[in-house]
């Protein structure tokens, strides 16, 4: 049933491979470190898919999801570099956990970088009936009465967490943080009232943004946001530093030069796409591309960034 | 929490027959698990007993002891049955002891079953183990031990593999002639 | 209104909606039949396959696959004793003495009965009463959720054990497995042995597969061998028992309050069907003048979990229409689904969809009504299987319990799990020591833990949180007034018990 259902995909929108040079082998395991049919899943293969038809390949994605991204990264650096591996990995799993705590794989050592394909976008958000209209407001009130404003994270070391307490020194004030097991819990917890803000990714609140049930009052990400164009941006509030997490392919280290610029080609070209932007929009997803070399780069800025912060947190491993 | 202590041990230990060595055994073995917990597992593998972070593991722990301590107490109390053991005819003996040898072979089985599945693959080790588990209870046709594995395997293969497009292990070891192509679903949808 | 359901109306009677419906019933029905495989899988694995479809088709088909998985657990859970899902491990409890007893197919009609009810009632409730529901369910913060998790676990702690005080311990037991893995306040690794598969704990459904499932092969084996017995010791012969409608009747009480529980449990976020399924045993149970007749076959005790879980698909959409929110995994992946097509769930969706989002409940009745076509041959079939020798049906389920281990996370560890799950499972029912109640402490008590530190969080330490809403302090009570409530009836059941020995 599979094939006859990508025949006749094939035939109604007939791919147009643009490679020159052909990519072996043409069957290639795409990891998803994530879960199986959510949204970033949804986009993750989107994306891979266009990617293999601009390269004459099949990719079948497999999910491997698990332990803040960490399975799926493991499973990829055991596997073979003959470039029949690739996998989705999340900035976090490779720049922050493995100073938290030990994880089997060495990021810089065991992987490569081809692409990053996707940043995600963040926000820090209040009610709706919030008396706090602008970051100003929330600031000031913060400073009034240090430690009564609860945020709701969703994670302990996600970058969500690291950023509300790097904010927090940076302005010298003090809130209480809630740890909750999913951004869907913390959404319904500052909904119903039990915490004053949370830090989330905005594509999981588009809805509650339009209808005014939550407002955004500072996006922690690097660009302001389509839904909310008034919102100010960290860095236009004077913080040096912002939420930065991508998403990005990569393959186990030792893949060839040719294949992984081949690779990187393809992603680059696939996340221009209208046909992609056009249906991960409908996710409220926006992938972006940046060269794996440039993303390895970032991720070193990035751990160095939050090793101290790590440290003076107390969540970073002994060893 | 529902009923009271006295009511579930006074019940229990007397309604069969090694009933009471049973609750003993149990008593015994929730003791002991629950001081190795305290001792051993909760400071090497989660953190100092009393931080936030071992509640939950003491709360288990501390009811282990506890409720395998008054489980031990109420068992010893009751005095043993004896004497009136339950009457078995031969064959339902027999019958039994056969019981015990499969389930035991059954465990056996399954653990080699899931170390197979990671180093022969999927196809390979359900065959293996179907074929061996019917064999084990006692099935002698040929034609059954054979057949009744390829059918089986082959709706799992169409339904999960092919009609769910989820893969199936293939094994480190790498079959060539079984490596299977395609897998979960990209293939399905096209922007 | 009206003019809006007509609207709704035409938008999802469509044939091909239709279709989809009842493909999803099967499938979904079927998988949940099957030891080992399970619905949430199916659905994962059918999503991407929905982006060709119309949008009401492709979500009819997941709807009714959900659905149908939810019910068809309890097809094995009371023919064999292995839950064909989790949300059946409840139903097993008394579904499966009802089958021994020769009343197996009473059992299953009455299963389905429950469900097709428990499924209408909290569909209704999603049509007429979303929007209030949902403002009472953000209303239940940690520190709510925290007292109502602890009320949970003392009605529903030691289930399905003959002796509590065993039931007790196999609930601690079950306290220290859930330990296992990462802090979910600090995210320190507990009890992992940095096994990095165990950072997020031993995963529910692996263990559940082992534990419920391939543990009950091995002890009918152990029990009675496997020559040419059938499973269960069942009669020989077809099954040919009724239901009564006076035990429709008998049950109806025990039903509705099911099914309100089960409604109640969907909206409320992380509260699944599988809590929502002990629930509904357990009140069943304590609110009968006889409890000790559960577990040994009562009739209730198979209506009362079937209604709740099944009323729980219902109302875990009012979440995800209301707010955005799903409250669970097959929610979450059927959110997907949604936002594939353009339309992104949320305040928004009611404002600008609404005829589509009432199309969509008119499905999920529609699936309801349609349930018992698809529901009754698979239980005809179920029934002629377990007339299938032992030793040929056993090794089959041995192997599929691996699969469904497998194919649910792709993930051979989970198979390692659930065999050793199955080891335990076995000891423990070799001991009269309930895997049940193993299973709901796994569950709560964990939930219970984070959210008392949450609200401890919240409040900075006060413990006047957990009493300091008219919620909280209202399950606080309840909490109270239940173990006093069971203390009373204990002495009392062991006072007539002991009377009864003296009379002799």
């Amino acid at each position: 049933m599979t094939r006859l259902i990508s025949a006749l995909a094939a035939c109604i929108l007939a791919a147009t491979p643009v490679a020159a040079q052909d990519y072996t082998p043409d069957e290639v395991k795409l990891i998803v470190n994530f879960g199986a049919g959510g949204t970033t899943d949804t986009a993750a293969r989107i994306i891979a898919q266009n990617a293999a038809e601009r390269l004459g390949i099949e990719i079948a994605a497999m999910n491997k999801p698990g332990a803040g991204g960490t399975l799926g990264i493991a499973e990829l650096s055991k596997s073979k570099n003959d470039g029949s591996v690739i996998g989705t990995v999340n900035m976090p799993a490779i720049a922050i956990i493995p100073q938290m705590r030990s994880v089997p794989y060495n990021p810089k050592e065991d992987l490569v970088q081809i692409a990053a394909v996707m940043p995600y976008e963040y926000a820090i958000f209040v009610r709706g009936d919030s008396p706090w209209q602008t970051w100003e407001d929330l600031v000031a009130a913060a400073k009034d009465k240090p430690g009564s404003i609860t945020y709701g994270q969703v994670g302990t070391g996600t970058t969500n967490h690291l950023v509300m307490s790097r904010i927090a020194e940076d302005l010298g004030i003090d809130w209480t943080d809630v740890p909750f097991q999913s951004g869907v819990e913390a959404t319904s917890a500052l909904l119903g009232g039990h915490v004053d803000l949370i830090n989330n990714t905005i594509a999981s609140l588009v809805s509650s943004l339009e209808s005014g049930d939550v407002r955004a009052i500072l996006i922690t990400s690097e660009e302001r946001f389509s839904t909310t164009p008034d919102v100010p941006t960290m860095s236009e509030k004077g913080f040096a530093f912002s939420q930065i997490s991508w998403m990005s392919i990569a393959a186990p280290a030792g893949i060839a030069d040719d294949k992984r610029s081949l690779l990187e080609a393809a992603f680059r070209d696939a996340v221009a796409d209208p046909k992609v932007l056009e249906a991960t929009g409908k996710l409220d997803l926006h992938p972006r591309f940046m060269s794996g070399a440039d993303y390895e780069t970032l991720l070193g800025n990035m751990e160095t960034e939050w090793s101290p912060i790590l440290d003076e947190m107390g969540l970073k491993s002994g060893n | 929490m529902g009923d009271d202590q006295k009511n579930g041990s006074s019940r229990h230990p007397t309604d069969m027959s090694g009933g009471r060595d049973k609750d003993l055994a149990v008593a015994v073995a929730s003791l002991a698990f629950g001081f190795l917990v305290l001792a051993v597992l909760i400071p090497q593998s989660i953190g100092p007993i009393g931080s936030n972070t071992t509640i939950l593991a003491l709360i288990g722990a501390v009811g282990l002891v506890v409720f395998g301590a008054v489980l031990g107490l109420a068992a010893y109390r009751v005095r043993p049955v004896g004497g009136d053991s339950p009457k078995t005819d031969a064959s339902g003996d027999a019958v039994r002891k056969s019981g015990k040898v499969q389930a035991v072979g059954l465990v056996i089985g399954a653990v080699i079953y899931a170390w197979a599945l990671e180093w022969i693959g999927f196809l390979p080790a359900s065959y293996l183990t179907l074929a061996g588990l019917l064999l084990l209870m006692g099935v002698r046709s040929v034609l059954i031990v054979l057949v009744l594995p390829v059918v089986v395997l082959l709706a799992i293969y169409l339904g999960i593999d092919v009609g769910l497009g989820a893969s199936l292990p293939e094994g480190r070891l790498e079959w060539p002639f079984l490596t299977q192509s395609g897998a979960i679903g990209t293939e399905h949808f096209h922007v | 209104m009206f003019e809006l359901l007509a609207d709704a109306a035409s938008l999802a009677f469509t044939i091909e909606n239709v279709i989809g419906v009842l493909i999803g019933l099967m499938l979904g029905a079927t998988l949940g039949a099957i030891p080992g495989l399970n619905g949430t899988m199916a659905i994962a694995l059918i999503v991407p396959l929905t982006y060709f479809w119309q949008p009401l088709f492709s979500i009819a088909l997941l709807m009714g696959c959900w659905k149908g998985s939810i019910y068809g657990g309890s097809i094995t859970a009371i023919l064999l004793n292995t839950p064909g899902t989790p949300e059946a491990a409840a139903t097993a409890i008394d579904g499966f003495p009802l089958q021994q007893k020769g009343q197996g197919r009473k059992a299953l009609h009455m299963a389905l009965f429950a469900s097709v009810v428990g499924a209408i009632i909290s569909d209704v409730l999603l049509l007429g009463a979303s929007g209030p529901i949902s403002t009472l369910a953000l209303k239940f913060g940690p520190a709510e959720l925290a007292m109502l998790i602890l009320f949970s676990l003392v009605l529903v702690a030691g289930t399905g054990g003959e002796s509590h005080l065993k039931g007790l311990i196999s609930t601690m037991l079950g306290i220290l497995i859930a330990v296992v893995g990462l802090d979910p306040m600090t995210a320190q690794r507990r009890m992992t042995f940095d096994i990095l598969e165990l950072d997020g704990g031993f995963d529910l459904l692996a263990m559940l597969i082992g534990l419920l499932v391939l543990s009950e092969i091995i002890n009918q084996i152990w029990e009675g061998g496997a020559r040419d017995d059938y499973a269960g010791d069942a009669p020989k012969g077809l099954d040919r028992s009724r239901l009564t409608f006076a035990e429709i009747k008998d049950s109806a009480g025990v039903i509705f309050r099911s099914s309100m529980i089960g409604s109640f449990c969907g909206a409320l976020p992380g509260v699944g069907a599988i809590t929502a399924a002990f629930l509904g045993y357990d009140q069943a149970r304590m609110s009968s003048p006889t409890p000790e007749k559960f577990g040994k076959g009562e009739l209730r005790g198979v209506a009362a979990p079937e209604a709740a879980n099944n009323a729980v698909c219902g109302s875990a959409l009012i979440p995800l229409v209301t707010l955005g929110i799903p409250g669970s995994l097959s929610v979450a992946v059927i959110m997907g689904a949604f936002m594939v097509h353009g339309v992104s769930p949320g305040p928004m969706l009611m404002i600008e969809h609404r005829e589509l989002v009432y199309a969509l409940f008119l499905l999920l009745l529609l699936s309801d009504i349609l349930l018992p076509l698809v529901a009754l041959p698979l239980v005809a079939v179920g029934q002629r299987l377990v007339a299938i020798p032992k030793k040929y049906l056993f090794p089959v389920i041995v192997v599929l319990c691996g699969t469904g281990a497998y194919s649910t996370h792709q993930s051979l560890f989970d198979v390692k799990v659930m065999v050793g799950f199955a080891i335990l499972g076995f000891v423990m029912k070799r001991f009269q020591l309930s895997p049940a109640a193993l299973l709901i402490a796994f569950i709560l008590a964990p939930m219970a833990e984070i959210y008392i530190r949450q609200a401890l969080r919240i409040s900075r330490g006060e413990l006047s949180v957990f009493v300091a809403s008219p919620l909280a302090g209202g399950f606080a009570l309840a909490t109270v007034a239940l173990f006093g409530w069971s203390y009373y009836r204990g002495r009392r059941a062991s006072r007539q018990s002991a009377h009864a020995r003296s009379a002799e």
